[in-house]
């Protein structure tokens, strides 16, 4: 009986087994696959102030703006391979000429309110943004002369002054508003509070509450993606170990933007996964070129201090890795546009220490002196936003090593812009700018925008090569032509050298 | 981003501004059915 007992457990045991697997392998034919469902409270961790809720005016109160993008949506977007997504446009044509983009709304889009999204409010976006009191700069001068028509309710229509293949990246900055709540507001009371607090937007979600600590966001019905997500509470935190902590204790269920460290730490939470992706960002050392500035002429010089400084050391030791070394003004992550031949000269103090010898700049009492004239000036930085001042002063002791004196002269960021930048007073600076998507750099670099007024803010002198690089480059919609130009254009800019780019 | 395993669906293309990790929120899930 025990003998017939035991037979019996042994030849149930493999059953057994079998049966589970049986019944694992084959759940999702009795079942059926499983599926989302509608539902859920997501719950996001943010360090800091929540930012603008008003889409236009993120860029104009330097606050983060990432929230826009959960109740607002321009009319495309730019994915980094150059393909377009649309979001409140189901379609657009480009006339044969380039000069003209003709957009079909989405037939059933609507405003968080119920309202119909129209080309009305497509050109009351435009129109506002376009305003001379509009306080955010960079929107204000890519949408001048450009002329917005509703064609018809559902079709507006732009008129370009000129070629602009990147105009469509330009477009995907644009959050598009509602014309019925804000039409005959000053541009001073749209930029006021009032339309912060209850944004009325047609992106997946829509405001319940915006308190001291916290937005809360349902799913917006009226949305032509309906998420699944029923609610997002987005929680502000006052520093990255709080947010951190309560991640781990499951109080929220995401944190954006960590650092190399939190990042690290949180690989060994089993309980989360760690998504990374690259950004379009980039620093840089701005050389200010214009005729009076004494230094920076000679290129030898330019190319002195760019073989001076060590990229990789500046990353590890002050990012903590958290960055790759950048050779040019197209970051890598723009992957159709981006030529990894055009390099910046390595680092190579002895190069260096011989580039300013040939240039006439001998070591006196261990600094590079020309006559009575001392290889001495100043490097201006933003101090608002971590880390630039220190790598600026990490910057500094590298070209101090080859007898460049750099002082780090830290400012902030509006005096960077207003005292430093727009009067091309610098001698030389370390800025950092995101151009987005699209590798069209024209704004910043085409002899065309060198200015008071425009961004190109080193005042390189004409180089008919690199203006005719960047021509090309926003002439021609056909990708493989434009990553031609801005192969060439990169390749051009490297051998002039008006930046250094440090890292992306 | 550090995104708790009771969502599921996330995803980021190889490059994005820091506001486009939402750029497929719509696709995010946390309950699931048959």
């Amino acid at each position: 009986m025990i003998r017939r007992g035991l037979l019996a457990v042994g030849a149930g045991v493999p059953l057994l087994a079998l049966v589970t697997v049986l019944a694992l392998v084959f759940r999702n034919v009795v079942l059926g696959p499983e599926m989302p469902r509608p539902g859920g409270t997501f719950v996001e961790g943010v360090v800091g102030q929540l930012g603008s809720l008003n889409p236009l005016y993120g860029e104009a109160t330097a606050g983060s703006n990432d929230l826009d993008a959960l109740l607002f949506e321009p009319l495309v977007r730019v994915l980094p391979t150059g393909r377009i997504e649309g979001r409140l446009a189901a379609r657009w044509d480009v006339s044969p000429d380039g000069r003209t983009y003709s957009f079909t709304l989405r037939p059933n889009a609507r405003w968080s309110d119920g309202t119909s999204v129209t080309a009305d409010d497509v050109v009351f976006t435009v129109r506002t943004v376009q305003d001379p009191q509009f306080p955010g700069a960079l929107l204000n001068q890519s949408w001048k002369d450009i002329i917005a028509t509703a064609v018809d309710s559902s079709h507006v229509r732009f008129a370009l002054p000129g070629h602009n293949a990147g105009f469509l990246a330009n477009l995907e900055l644009l959050d598009i508003v509602p014309s019925h709540l804000l039409a005959g507001k000053s541009i001073a009371e749209l930029a006021s509070a009032s339309p912060n607090l209850n944004p009325v937007g047609t992106g997946p979600f829509r405001m319940v509450a915006n308190l001291a600590d916290r937005i809360q966001l349902e799913r917006n019905p009226f949305a032509w993606r309906r998420p699944w997500l029923e609610t997002i509470t987005i929680r502000s935190f006052p520093s990255q170990a709080a947010a951190l902590e309560a991640l781990d204790r499951g109080q929220i269920n995401s944190l954006a933007n960590l650092t190399p460290s939190a990042a690290a730490q949180e690989r060994g939470n089993r309980d989360v996964r760690v998504l990374a992706a690259s950004t379009y960002q980039y620093a840089e050392l701005l050389f200010n070129l214009k005729s009076e500035e004494p230094f920076f002429q000679d290129i030898k010089v330019r190319q002195a201090i760019a073989k001076a400084i060590d990229r990789t050391s500046i990353i590890r030791d002050v990012l903590g890795g958290q960055a790759i070394p950048a050779d040019g003004p197209i970051p890598r992550s723009i992957t159709w546009a981006y030529d990894s031949a055009a390099q910046q000269p390595a680092h190579d103090p002895a190069g260096a220490a011989k580039l300013l010898d040939d240039a006439g700049w001998v070591l006196v009492n261990g600094i590079r002196t020309k006559g009575t004239t001392s290889l001495s000036f100043g490097l201006t930085v933003s101090s608002d936003v971590p880390p630039y001042e220190r790598v600026a002063e990490k910057v500094a002791d590298q070209l101090a090593q080859v007898g460049i004196v750099a002082e780090v002269r830290p400012v902030t960021t509006a005096s960077l812009i207003h005292d430093y930048l727009n009067p091309r007073t610098f001698d030389m600076t370390l800025t950092a700018f995101d151009n987005g998507p699209d590798p069209d750099v024209y704004t910043f670099w085409h002899s065309s925008q060198a200015h008071p007024g425009g961004f190109n803010f080193a005042g390189m002198k004409k180089n008919v090569f690199i203006d005719g690089d960047l021509e090309d480059g926003r002439n021609t919609l056909d990708l493989a032509a434009r990553a031609k130009a801005y192969a060439t254009f990169q390749e051009d800019f490297a051998k002039e050298l008006p930046a250094v780019f440090l890292y992306t | 981003m550090a995104v708790s395993t009771r969502i599921h669906g996330v995803r980021l293309d190889s490059a994005i501004e820091s506001e486009e990790r939402y750029a497929y929120v719509s696709d995010w899930y946390m309950e699931v059915g048959r």
